[in-house]
């Protein structure tokens, strides 16, 4: 049994499917290139697979990992491409190499968002630090049950940097991977509570990369 | 992508549907291109991406080097109303480019009730969806599948109906239009020539002389159009393209799985039934062909089902062989193998045995009929002690779930064949008693009616309908007689049966009612979400048209039928006489043991048909 860990990007149009149906995807696809995964045990075996921290559907990745078990002991280079040319447009395998840290040890998400504006507002930079700068940053969010409930993001969103290219505004944070998981929609939040004008027409997100609690990259 | 349609997919539910990218999908050059085709479903992604012919003939228009052949499928209504509201045209999912830039808009239609969807899309785009209003070459409307079995109500709208199979037929009909298109021909010049090629119908070359009660008086061809129009069909299967590479959706569809066709043509004849006469003659395809085209399907798609499709799949000829042929691969690479239409019997359950370790599904009979009378007058030829045979192999191999299907308001039908179902259910759970292993388990039995509607091309294509009430009457006769516990009893809603009776025989006026329901909305009509009996009740009434001319009327061997247009290959004289012997209440019996002579195998050049050759060989022995 061989444990993988697979670095991969989601990017383009299959953003826009669901963290399950991506796990289908991955199902068929190590089938069609004939890799065989180890299978849970049961009346509905399925296949050993885990990508520890789901993307939104409509948010892009640079930096997603799925970790598998292998039956057969294959070098990471071949899994790589064997597995290449049997996926879906749009999902591209960046990375193969032994799960030696578990993924529970990811603290923080690099988050870029891509901000569009009809125009831009008034110093949109300071006004975003002022923003992550504040002492509290309290969003709502929907829980399980359906009602609203407070939290303060404070601490767990972090500035890194800001820049205006383009059509659009670049802002890149570290967004808390878990206790408590922020989610790219909470920051877009918290502009409407606190600066409206800072809320684009439209805006994207991608993941860029993956980091322990020390913000070192988490491989 | 724009960012105004990456906005709304973040809006709406499931946008994998509304991307395309899918593993195998065909990409093609657009400089290369000569004819670019939109290939329109009228119905959701999850249904269309399930849909064997649509992947034959996505595949079969993509082999010609010149067509890049794309995806069309109608958005549910959260996506509809962001399009429409920010004036987004529909889309091929392959480019993204919108249903105007394509040359060819080819739909396919399998039910009645997406006929408004048809117009919708095109709507949708900025087409007109009115057939005249359609001036070049351009845009042109083509539509196959049974929607063609009875083109008259929708040939306002469409160009050109495909009848019978199109795996010959799409491509030389685009070979055609590339010829057109490189001389520039006016649409008139090309559809005149289109309607040369077999199993073409060009609504615009015929008129119609009606009489006095506004039955159709003649058909009048002109420019030397056909008449009537036969049928295409494929001599032999084994011969052209199967598509062992299906795109393979990146999300959940309705069939996940791989789809074996095993053969075309049906030996049952059941008088109902309009599949059953109207994809003859009888062709199998080589068990050897299908084991191939599995393996190689599974391989290129990584699906973990097969799926053998057919009428009967026991009147498969090679089903043993091929069962055992492919079992060996699926244990080998754990994949299921499922058999639907499946007549149980001692061998069929040890095969289900074999083909699912584990789970035990239900199995489901459909009856049809509640009494052996009616099942003679219908040609359904079962009896109820071959249903309580099944039903005792059944629950001796420990099934414990049975399903029941029947129709109500079958030509013929009284009260005592109602009553006769529960009855039958009674029995099966008397059998159940009896035989089965573990009575700690229990018993479940599902009885469902739907209401019969007759189809053209049947040997019931002249009978009446019966009406909402009448349906009602005759659910609560049988809801009334059903005493045993283990039995629930399901109903399909009779207001869709209506509906769908008025466009399965509709005439040529039919064509103004679709077009007013779909101005009053009406779309996406096979959901229950989405339909609305009143609206086409209106649509009729603002036509001067009235429910009791297309539903609740004998019609006359004699009258001419909007739908002879159209000849599928069994002759009417057939029709007539398998007409009569129901009200006799006689059976015909299986054309695999006697040749009945329909007339089928005359659509083949060779003279070809299963049913013919077997029977003969039979009569030798």
């Amino acid at each position: 049994m061989e444990k993988k860990r697979l670095r991969f990007q989601k990017t383009g149009n299959i953003a826009f499917i669901s963290h399950l149906d991506l796990m289908h995807t991955f199902s068929r696809a190590f089938s069609r290139a004939g890799l065989a995964l180890k299978y849970s045990e049961g009346f509905n075996p399925r296949p050993v697979m885990s990508s520890p921290f789901p993307l939104s559907v409509g948010q892009e990745s640079l930096c997603e990992i799925l970790d598998i078990t292998l039956k057969n002991d294959i070098p990471d280079d071949e899994i790589k491409e064997m597995l290449s040319s049997k996926l879906p447009e749009g999902i591209k395998i960046t990375a193969v190499y032994d799960q030696t840290l578990k993924s529970s040890l990811v603290k923080w998400i690099g988050v870029q968002f891509r901000l569009k504006y009809k125009k831009a507002p008034d110093e949109c930079e300071n006004r975003i630090r002022a923003l992550f700068d504040r002492e509290e940053i309290v969003i709502s969010k929907r829980t399980k049950s359906g009602a609203l409930s407070d939290t303060d993001i404070k601490g767990n969103a972090l500035f890194k940097s800001f820049e205006i290219s383009e059509d659009s505004c670049l802002l890149n944070t570290y967004l808390s991977a878990s206790d408590p998981t922020v989610n790219p929609v909470g920051v877009i939040s918290a502009f409407e509570k606190y600066d409206p004008e800072l809320v684009p027409e439209y805006y994207t997100v991608t993941r860029t990369e993956l980091y322990d609690r020390d913000l070192n990259i988490f491989r | 992508m724009t960012d105004d349609l990456r906005a709304v997919l973040n809006k709406v539910q499931k946008p994998a549907r509304y991307v395309g990218g899918e593993y195998n999908q065909i990409i093609k050059d657009k400089k290369d291109i000569d004819v670019r085709v939109a290939f329109c479903f009228p119905d959701t992604y999850e249904i269309g991406m399930s849909n064997l012919g649509m992947s034959i003939l996505y595949k079969t228009m993509n082999s010609l080097p010149y067509v890049w052949c794309e995806r069309v499928f109608a958005p549910w209504g959260d996506m509809y109303r962001e399009m429409k509201e920010r004036q987004l045209p529909l889309y091929g999912l392959e480019s993204g480019d919108s249903l105007g830039d394509f040359d060819v808009i080819a739909f396919s239609v399998g039910y009645e009730m997406a006929y408004t969807t048809v117009l919708d899309m095109l709507d949708m785009s900025g087409i007109p969806y009115r057939r005249e209003e359609r001036n070049g070459l351009k845009n042109l409307v083509v539509a196959g599948g049974t929607i063609s079995l009875n083109p008259a109500p929708m040939a306002d709208f469409i160009d050109v109906f495909f009848v019978g199979e199109g795996e010959e037929l799409d491509n030389e009909f685009l070979a055609l239009y590339k010829e057109a298109k490189d001389n520039g021909l006016g649409k008139y010049e090309f559809l005149k020539k289109a309607s040369q090629i077999r199993g073409v119908y060009v609504p615009a070359l015929y008129d119609i002389e009606y009489n006095e009660d506004m039955t159709i008086k003649r058909f009048l061809p002109k420019e030397g159009a056909p008449f009537p129009v036969r049928k295409r069909v494929i001599e032999d299967l084994d011969s052209v393209p199967f598509p062992t590479d299906p795109i393979v959706p990146n999300t959940e569809v309705i069939h996940d799985r791989i789809s074996l066709e095993l053969f075309r043509g049906c030996f049952r004849g059941c008088r109902f039934c309009q599949a059953g006469f109207t994809y003859r003659p009888i062709r199998m395809k080589d068990s050897e062909t299908l084991r191939r085209q599995g393996v190689e399907a599974v391989n290129s798609t990584g699906h973990n089902e097969i799926t053998l499709l057919s009428l009967s799949t026991s009147d498969y000829c090679e089903l043993e062989k091929l069962c055992d042929g492919l079992l060996k691969f699926c244990e080998e690479r754990s994949v299921g193998l499922s058999l639907p239409s499946l007549r149980v019997d001692n061998f069929s359950i040890d095969l289900m045995e074999k083909v699912q370790k584990v789970r035990k599904s239900g199995l489901t009979f459909a009856v049809e009929g509640g009494s052996q009378r009616l099942r003679d007058a219908i040609n359904k030829n079962v009896t109820e002690e071959e249903v309580m045979n099944s039903c005792r192999i059944a629950f001796e191999g420990g099934w414990n779930t049975i399903k029941l299907y029947y129709m109500l308001g079958l030509p013929t039908e009284n009260d005592e064949d109602i009553r006769g179902i529960a009855e039958m259910s009674d029995k099966v759970q008397y059998t159940w008693r009896t035989y089965t292993r573990n009575r700690k388990r229990g018993l479940k039995i599902t009885v469902s009616t739907s209401c019969f509607i007759p189809k053209p091309h049947t040997p019931f294509q002249w009978e009446k309908q019966v009406g909402m009430e009448e349906y009602l009457r005759k659910v609560n006769i049988l809801r009334d007689s059903i005493k045993a516990k283990s039995v629930t009893y399901n109903w399909h809603d009779a207001e869709t049966s209506v509906v769908e009776g008025i466009l399965s025989r509709g005439d040529f006026r039919i064509g103004n009612v679709i077009e007013s329901v779909f101005k009053k909305g009406g779309r996406l009509e096979a959901w229950f979400e989405y339909f609305d009996l009143n609206r086409w009740l209106e649509a009729l009434d603002e036509n001067g048209l009235s429910l009791d001319f297309y539903l609740f009327r004998d019609r006359a061997y004699e009258e001419v039928l909007p739908w002879d247009i159209i000849d599928v290959g069994v002759l009417k004289g057939f029709l007539i006489t398998e007409n009569k012997k129901a009200h006799r209440n006689e059976l015909t019996g299986d054309c695999g043991e006697r040749c009945l002579g329909c007339g089928a195998f005359t659509l083949t050049e060779g003279g070809y048909c299963y049913g013919k050759e077997k029977a003969a060989l039979s009569k030798d022995r």
